[in-house]
Formats: structure tokens, sequence, C-alpha cells
């Protein structure tokens, strides 16, 4: 099978993917206790016949499975539907506004966890050693810090006592760049705006510090275990005996290696552009983490299950890429 | 004897393990003599791998030479440091392994794993020269030159073997390492690489330093025989003399321990396990498996008794044909 029709296949595959996800967030949401017009209400009384009207508003009382396929048939349509409780808001556009801050914080984290963690597997798995389990002392730290502790640390040190960055957001309201990508980043870079830009990147530094580090563990233990193992395999010794330099061996070495590292790469990454959750409520970062926690919150029905299949359409591109990834380094894998 | 091109002298080369230290190579002696093939023959851990790779100044970890000298062209390879070996490698010693499919990057074709290493030690001009080198050494081990492209895994056994062999004379080394080169190996494809091998000696003058644990095949090909028996050579002279009248009772051992297809002749196995290189037996190590061992055998390391083109460390060895 050729390449170009392993990924028809699995573009393919996508759609009873997402039907699947789909059919479990609808079940779990509603049996969940309470529903969006309870929770837009809260705690005020309001009498009986007036929350059957609103819910009839909401389509809430038609059968479930009138509304499990209203709203699939919506989604064949590529439409996601409008919130239950911001009424007349339509999640795609609220998702749409969100996304590129997750995606924006998810390629910077994804950079400092790729690269602290390479470096530190690297180093560990070369020299061995005392340095050997210093490294896998910080890959086990880092891979278990919490995120919102490291968060604060790091707001404390760096916001509160040296006073260099702030502590949260994204971009100072002022300076938001003209919007063409979503990305502040990219945006102000394209408009040539330097305060936008310098506003950007300084709300990025910490968040994106704070879920580089924790994530760079994985890379510290996984490049390390795979890496040694390739400096002592047979072709590395065969290498050696042919007069190859060290540092052309590891070259070799590092890409033989690179198999299992990319497997976690690409699901680090899908998991990411889900929105980090954590990271993102505790430096008020405005992206799908958040989002989506806030609408769990308020049952907002047709906002949840719409974040849901944007994210299994991600998550299912991601691995496709990934497998892609493979064919390119792996002349041994064909489809 | 030719100019002698490798001279191993008192060679020890100790692995530091956890459960303690192995004497791979205990004490070796040996002068290898420009374009000749030397076998060296013996049980898996007799410690014929570590002395052979030893001569390249290649040990693997945790692995040390702890004494003793490896001349090299007049060179003692156990002084020089790690870049010079670097440049020796390759260049001047080849080597080839076992198992050629674990041996060959899985990632890169084969062409460019050998035009690699010629560019590294500065033969070729350029990359294109290098490659051109490269498809010449295949078309000299057999290889189609436009398999140059192929992957190791797109290649056969045989082809990887050659292939291997190809990147070990791409540089016209003096000498050649073959680590068991075909015990991975189906007998025909064995054949055909034991006679490219026997080309290469004798067109390019190529020393062959084989270490293999079928003594009928080192007896068919080589000119010397070097018998190893836990991290010693026991026997070493000439292959007729070793297999035809073989002076230490071991080497009668593995040599009646042949199958042999036309005669009916019984196969005999030796008796017990190859000794614990960690704990070497005291005296003559081969004692406990010795049919003729006495006493004096416990006790006392055997001296070298000479015969006429070489030696054998047996207290028997001097009396005809080590008791036959």
């Amino acid at each position: 099978m050729s390449l170009a029709r392993y990924v028809a296949v699995r573009l393919l595959l996508v759609v009873p993917t997402v039907l699947i996800l789909y059919t479990i967030v609808f079940i779990v949401m509603r049996v969940l206790p309470g529903d969006p017009v309870q929770a837009a209400l809260g705690v005020h009384y309001v009498p009986p016949e007036e929350l059957e009207e609103l819910r009839a508003k909401l389509g809430l009382d038609k059968p479930l499975y009138v509304q499990y396929f209203e709203y699939l048939a919506g989604l064949l349509r590529g439409d996601l539907g409008e919130s239950m409780v911001f009424q007349g808001r339509s999640v795609w556009e609220d998702i749409k506004d969100k996304f590129p801050a997750t995606l924006e914080l998810t390629l910077a984290a994804f950079t400092v966890s790729v690269i602290i963690g390479f470096v530190t597997g690297s180093i560990a798995a070369v020299k061995g050693g005392l340095v050997d389990r210093a490294m896998r002392v910080y890959g086990i730290i880092a891979y278990t810090m919490f995120i919102p502790w490291l968060g604060l640390m790091l707001i404390y040190i760096f916001s509160v006592e040296l006073k260099l960055l702030p502590s949260g957001g994204r971009i100072d309201p002022r300076f938001i760049p003209r919007d063409v990508t979503g990305l502040y980043i990219v945006d102000s870079i394209i408009t040539g705006d330097l305060r936008a830009l310098a506003s950007a990147l300084e709300h990025l530094v910490l968040p994106a510090l704070t879920l580089g580090i924790v994530l760079s563990g994985a890379y510290t233990r996984i490049v390390r275990v795979h890496l040694a193992e390739a400096l002592r395999s047979e072709y590395s010794i065969a290498y050696r005996a042919r007069g190859l330099r060290e540092s052309k061996v590891l070259a070799h070495a590092l890409r033989n290696s690179m198999v299992p590292v990319v497997t976690l790469m690409g699901l680090q990454l899908a998991l990411l552009l889900g929105g980090a959750v954590l990271t993102e409520t505790t430096f008020s970062w405005p992206g799908l983490g958040s989002f989506l926690v806030e609408r769990v919150m308020y049952r907002d029905y047709t906002a949840v299950q719409g974040a849901v299949v944007v994210f299994a359409v991600i998550v299912s591109l991601t691995s496709i890429i990934v497998d892609v990834v493979y064919a390119l380094i792996d002349p041994r894998i064909r489809y | 004897m030719a100019e002698t091109i490798i001279s191993v002298r008192g060679l020890k080369v100790y692995y530091y393990t956890l459960s303690g230290v192995v004497r791979a190579v205990d004490g070796v002696d040996l002068d290898i003599a420009r374009g000749e093939w030397v076998t060296i023959v013996g049980e898996s851990g007799s410690g014929k791998s570590t002395l052979a790779l030893s001569m390249m100044g290649l040990v693997l970890p945790p692995g040390r030479i702890v004494g003793g000298s490896v001349l090299f062209d007049g060179v003692d390879l156990t002084k020089l440091s790690g870049e010079e070996l670097r440049r020796l490698r390759g260049k001047r010693i080849g080597v080839i392994f076992q198992d050629p499919s674990a041996y060959l990057d899985p990632l890169r074709t084969v062409g460019s794993q050998i035009a690699e290493a010629v560019l590294e030690h500065g033969v070729a001009s350029s990359e294109s020269d290098a490659w051109r080198i490269a498809e010449e050494a295949l078309e000299i081990v057999g290889v189609p030159a436009s398999r140059a492209r192929a992957y190791p895994h797109q290649l056969s056994g045989g082809q990887r073997q050659r292939v291997a062999i190809a990147a070990a004379i791409a540089l016209n080394p003096d000498v050649l390492i073959a680590d068991e080169p075909t015990t991975a190996l189906d007998v025909v494809v064995q054949a055909r690489i034991i006679e490219l091998l026997k080309g290469l000696q004798r067109r390019r003058g190529l020393t062959i330093v084989m270490v293999t644990h079928d003594i009928a095949l080192a007896g068919e090909v080589s000119d010397r025989i070097a018998v190893m028996y836990s991290g010693r050579v026991v026997e070493w002279g000439s292959a007729e003399r070793v297999i035809g009248s073989p002076l230490h009772p071991y080497t009668r051992l593995l040599i009646d321990s042949v199958p042999d297809l036309w005669s009916r002749r019984k196969v005999r196995s030796i008796p017990g396990e190859p000794p614990d290189p960690r704990r070497p037996p005291s005296g003559c190590r081969f004692h406990p498996r010795c049919p003729l061992a006495v006493e004096e055998c416990r006790s006392r390391q055997p001296p070298r008794v000479s015969a006429a083109d070489g030696w054998a460390e047996c207290f028997f060895a001097g009396e005809a044909g080590g008791g036959r």
C-alpha cells in the first residue's frame, strides 16, 4: 500500500472516531447531574413552568435520541451549533477564538520541552555515570512536578520578586495586534508591531516554561534510554570500527532512537492542542483548556460536544502526521 | 616467514563486570605475518573475539587492556590515543562481524555507509568521489554497484555480509579481522563468502584474522591456527600440522567433535563445560575436562612446548601426537 493510500484510509477512519467520541460525550454530559438551564440560573428560584419553557427553547424537552441525531445532522453539515448557555454565540466561533491561544502556548511549550529533553537526555546517554544519574533525577522531578505549583513559584520569582514578567494573560490589551492568524506573535511580526511582539513574548515566557519543563521530563528519560541503546548497538560499534568520529556516530544513533521519541512527541502535541487546562488556569491563559472547563461547569452541552469533536479531529490528524514522519525516518516502515 | 604485521605480547584483556572480573584474554603471545590467514578457534567464551578485536584496539566496555602490548606494523596500539586509533581503524585495519544485519545501520543506504567512512579518512576528495569508491568496493565483493542505493533490509543475508566486507576493504587496509563472518549464514552462502575472502587475501595481499568455533573451516582456509581455551592460546601452528597432528588434547577433542559426512566415525563431544572465566581452574585450565590430566596439571601452568612450526601449552605436548 502506498503512503498516499494509507493516509486516505486513515483520514476516512477519522469519521468513526469522531462519531464514537461524540456519542460518549453526549451520554456523559446527560448523565452528569444538572443541565444548562439549572447551571445558568444557579440557586435562584424559578417556577417550574418557566424552567420547562427555557428547556423547550433549547430543545431539551425532546427525546434524547432526537437531540442526539439533530446535533449529529448539524455536525455532518459542519455546524457545531449554538451555545446553550451564552445565547446566540456560535460554538465554532468560540473555539476559533480560543484555539490560537492554545496553539501559541502549545508550540512554545512543546519547543521548550523538546529542547530541554533532548539536551538532557543526550548528555545523560553520552556521559553516563554521575551526569547520567543527575539527568535521570531531573527527568523524574520534572515529570512529576505539579504544574500549578511550578507556575506559582515562577510567578513568585519572576513577577512578584523580580518584577520582570507579567503573572498572567496573553498580552497587554492595549497592544493586541491586527488579527491575521490569531497567533499574536506571528501577527505582530507580520504587521511589524514591535510593542505587540514584546508584550506577547513576555506573557508567553512563564506559561511556556512551566509547561515545557514539566513535559521535558518524559523526553529526558525516553531520549536517554533509546540513545544509550543505539550508542551501544552493533551498528554503532561498526561505525567506530570503520574509524568514524564519535560526533558522527552520535548523529546516526540519534536518528535511530527517534522512532519511539516521535511517538511521544505526537501524543503530547495532540494532548496539548486540546488545551493545557492546568497551565491555562494558572496563568489565566484564554485557551481551549479554560474554555472546556468553563463550559463543562455550565453543562453547555453543545459547546462541550463541539469542542470534543474538534479535539478528536486534531488528535487524529496529529497521529496521521506522526505515522508519515515514521516512514520518513525509517525506510523499513512502509504502508 | 614474511614480515610480521601484528605482534601480540603478553596481552591481557579483562572485563570488569558486576559479578566479577572476566579474564577474557589472559596472557597471549602471537605473531601474524603480512598476507597470511590466521584463524583463532575456540568455544564460546574462550576470548577469541576479544583477542581478535583487541588487535585493532577495539575493546568494548566494560573491558580493558590490563597488560601486554599489540604491535601493529611496529606501533603499540595499547599506547595510542583514541583519535590515533580512529585514524587507523577502517583505513589500515578493517573488521566484519558475525551478524551483518545488526552491524549495518538500518536507516541508511549501504552505499552511504561505505562512502561516509571513505570521506572520514580523507581518502576521497568529494562526496561523489567517495560514492564512486564505495561502488567499486561493492563491485569487488560481487554486489552490483546499483545496490549502493539499497537499504540493508532490502538485501539478502549473504549480500549484507558482502556489503560489510566492502565497507571493511573499501580503503584497502592491510588487515581484515573477521569475527565469525559466516556463522549467521547458510552453508552455500558461507562457502561463497569464504571464497571471496580467500580471493581478497590472494589478490590484494590482505592479512586475515578470522575468529570461528568451526575448526574444520579453520583447517580448510587458514595458513595458521591459534586454538584458544579460557583466555589462553593453548596451541599455535600451521593449519596442516594443527589439524593433522594436534599437540594439545583440547585441539584433538575439538577435531574429534566435528561430524564427518564420509566416515561413520562416532562424533565425540568434549565432556564438561567451559570454565567460568571469572574463576579459571588452577594450573592448566583444561585439566577438569582433560582425559590425560595428572596431578601436575592441577597445580602448575604447563610450559610452552615448541614444535617445528609453533607450540602447545601442555605437559604431554612433547610426546608423540599429544596423547593419541
